[in-house]
């Protein structure tokens, strides 16, 4: 019984030094810190696409395929985010930083786009506008998507 | 013939009845990130759950009380409330995760916000729980549930390279973009999926609830060693699915409409609506079980009066107590947090609680005093201990895991 709040406290203070560490391991943003939020981003791209692209093809309803999109915006949401937390102390980190925000904006505007075409397509991708339309963001999504990757490749990101 | 019938309604709902949310998710996200690489894992999860729901089922059976009842009784007050506060907190997460899983099946049917959904979700649950037959309750939702199989009808439909399929599920290995740390989070999350503890308490208490007898044994093993293992298909199904269509498109699942893709892609919308069904019938009859149990383990630690069985008027506490789980699960949703979120935490902590619910059950399954000759013989024993020490490895490497990985991420 003697032991138990030696014990407690052993255990508490382990508790701190792991959130320590933990807290203070992702604080820069090196490549290692943005990997996550960019595998996310670019899953969520890529996600959206395949769902546009079974829209187009009829394979899909406008209320799954907008609700895909609306849920992959929420995962950029997220990952900017995350990586808005990440404070760069160095010029290089900076720019670096600032590239992955504006490459997560260009996926974000496109998600915005593709949710919003999805939304209207309810007549069916048949209708010759709602195609048209369809086609126009996905175009916008696989331009997205070739930022990122470009942007990652170039990080050493992936 | 009629005995037949009943054979196989039991077989039929406890395929349908076997995934739910957790199942869902957890085997998506697995697939679109290991491929088959963790197929092994819903393997060692199906026969965990077979060996200790027959166990808890025989107890049930033999005893005439609920598992939970006995562990109270046989263990003391203590034991039972270790067992009682692991099993319920478990419990409450599955419920928020489950209705939250209803909502955002309905959102996938309708494009309207999930969270307008939830309040519908918590009406129609709680109305089943009060006024529905335990039988037709069980039964519908299991039958509906099978509407799932779509996911299996889609990977043929796929038309895979099972010979790789089958080389990624036999000889396991880490894939290189993913750390063994991260590996093994997700198969013990998969692992705690599997074993829901709230599998076991409704299992027992629903033997209660339909009056089963020593007689009926030999229906009830049925179900679970041919129910279960087939279920446990269907959760390979999903993984397959999300191995061929997600993986290879570099998606990580993070959402139910993710998990939709593949069929989509395979099946156009028919298989669509009926995977929308399949997840409306899978979770909600799940939330009914959550909930239930939820009610059983509450009302069997404090010696309440309780049973879908008996009138509500008869059982107040019991049906009081299930309100109350219901609010709590939709109190926690409308804080905006991810349903899929908490069913990823659900199922991790699952694993971690699943201790306290399994040794239980083999000491009372081992007691002559409830059982008489129908305790577990020599071969249970032996596969249930290799379990358990599974299971305490499975706890205890949990939290550390979930630390080091970042929950998965």
């Amino acid at each position: 019984m003697s032991k138990s709040p030696r014990f407690r406290n052993v255990v508490l203070t382990l508790l701190v030094v792991v959130a320590g560490v933990l807290a203070g391991c992702s604080q820069q943003p090196s490549a290692d810190a943005l990997k996550g939020p960019a595998e996310e981003v670019s899953s969520a791209v890529r996600a959206a696409s395949l769902a546009v692209d079974l829209r187009i093809s009829d394979s899909t309803t406008a209320a799954a395929a907008s609700t895909a999109a609306d849920d992959m915006l929420g995962d950029v949401e997220s990952a900017t985010k995350e990586v808005h937390a990440l404070s760069a102390q160095t010029q290089e980190e900076r720019t670096l930083r600032n590239d992955v925000l504006a490459a997560f904006s260009s996926v974000s505007r496109a998600l915005l786009h593709a949710r919003d075409a999805l939304s209207s397509s309810s007549n069916g991708p048949s209708d010759g506008q709602g195609k048209a339309q369809l086609s126009t963001v996905q175009g916008e999504l696989r331009a997205a998507t070739e930022q990122l990757d470009s942007l990652m490749t170039k990080a050493g990101i992936q | 013939m009629k005995r037949l019938l009943g054979v196989a309604l039991g077989i039929l709902t406890a395929i349908g009845g076997f995934v739910d949310i957790g199942d869902l998710v957890t085997n998506a996200v697995v697939g679109s990130r290991f491929g088959m690489s963790l197929a092994w894992v819903v393997l060692v999860g199906v026969v965990g759950i077979c060996l200790f729901a027959n166990m808890s089922g025989r107890v049930a059976a033999v005893s005439g009380r609920a598992t939970f009842e006995v562990i109270r009784e046989r263990l003391g007050p203590r034991a039972g409330l270790a067992n009682l506060g692991a099993s319920f907190l478990i419990n409450v997460m599955t419920v928020t995760a489950e209705i939250g899983g209803i909502a955002l099946a309905l959102q996938l049917a309708s494009g309207v916000a999930y969270i307008l959904w939830v309040p519908f979700a918590l009406l129609a649950v709680w109305l089943v729980v009060w006024r529905v037959k335990f039988s037709i309750m069980e039964n519908v939702t299991g039958l509906v549930g099978l509407s799932l199989v779509v996911f299996a009808v889609a990977l043929f439909l796929l038309k895979p390279d099972w010979g790789a399929l089958a080389g990624q599920a036999f000889s396991p290995s880490v894939p290189a973009q993913e750390g063994a740390g991260v590996y093994w989070y997700y198969a013990i999350a998969l692992f705690g999926a599997a074993m829901t503890p709230y599998e076991v308490f409704f299992f027992s208490s629903g033997a209660v609830e339909e009056r089963w007898k020593i007689k009926d044994l030999a229906q009830s093993r049925l179900n679970v060693l041919l129910g279960f293992p087939l279920g446990g298909l269907l959760s390979i199904a999903i993984a397959g699915c999300a191995a061929v269509v997600l993986l290879p498109a570099g998606i990580s699942v993070t959402s139910l409409s993710q998990v939709a893709l593949p069929v989509a892609q395979a099946g156009g919308q028919l298989a669509l609506a009926v995977l929308i069904l399949g997840v409306v019938a899978a979770t909600f009859g799940a939330a009914l079980e959550t909930t239930l149990s939820s009610g059983y383990t509450l009302a069997q630690f404090f010696g309440w009066s309780w049973g879908k069985f008996r009138r509500p008027a008869q059982a107040a506490r019991f049906h009081v107590s299930m309100i109350v789980v219901l609010l709590a699960g939709v109190a926690v949703l409308a804080t905006g947090v991810d349903p899929i979120l908490v069913t990823e935490y659900s199922v991790v902590f699952s694993a971690i609680a699943l201790p306290l619910t399994y040794l239980p059950i083999l000491i009372v399954a081992n007691d002559p005093q409830y059982m008489g000759k129908h305790v577990n013989n020599r071969a249970v024993n032996i596969a249930g201990v290799i379990y358990l020490f599974v299971i305490l490895v499975a706890s205890l490497a949990a939290i550390p895991l979930m630390i080091a990985t970042g929950a998965g991420a």
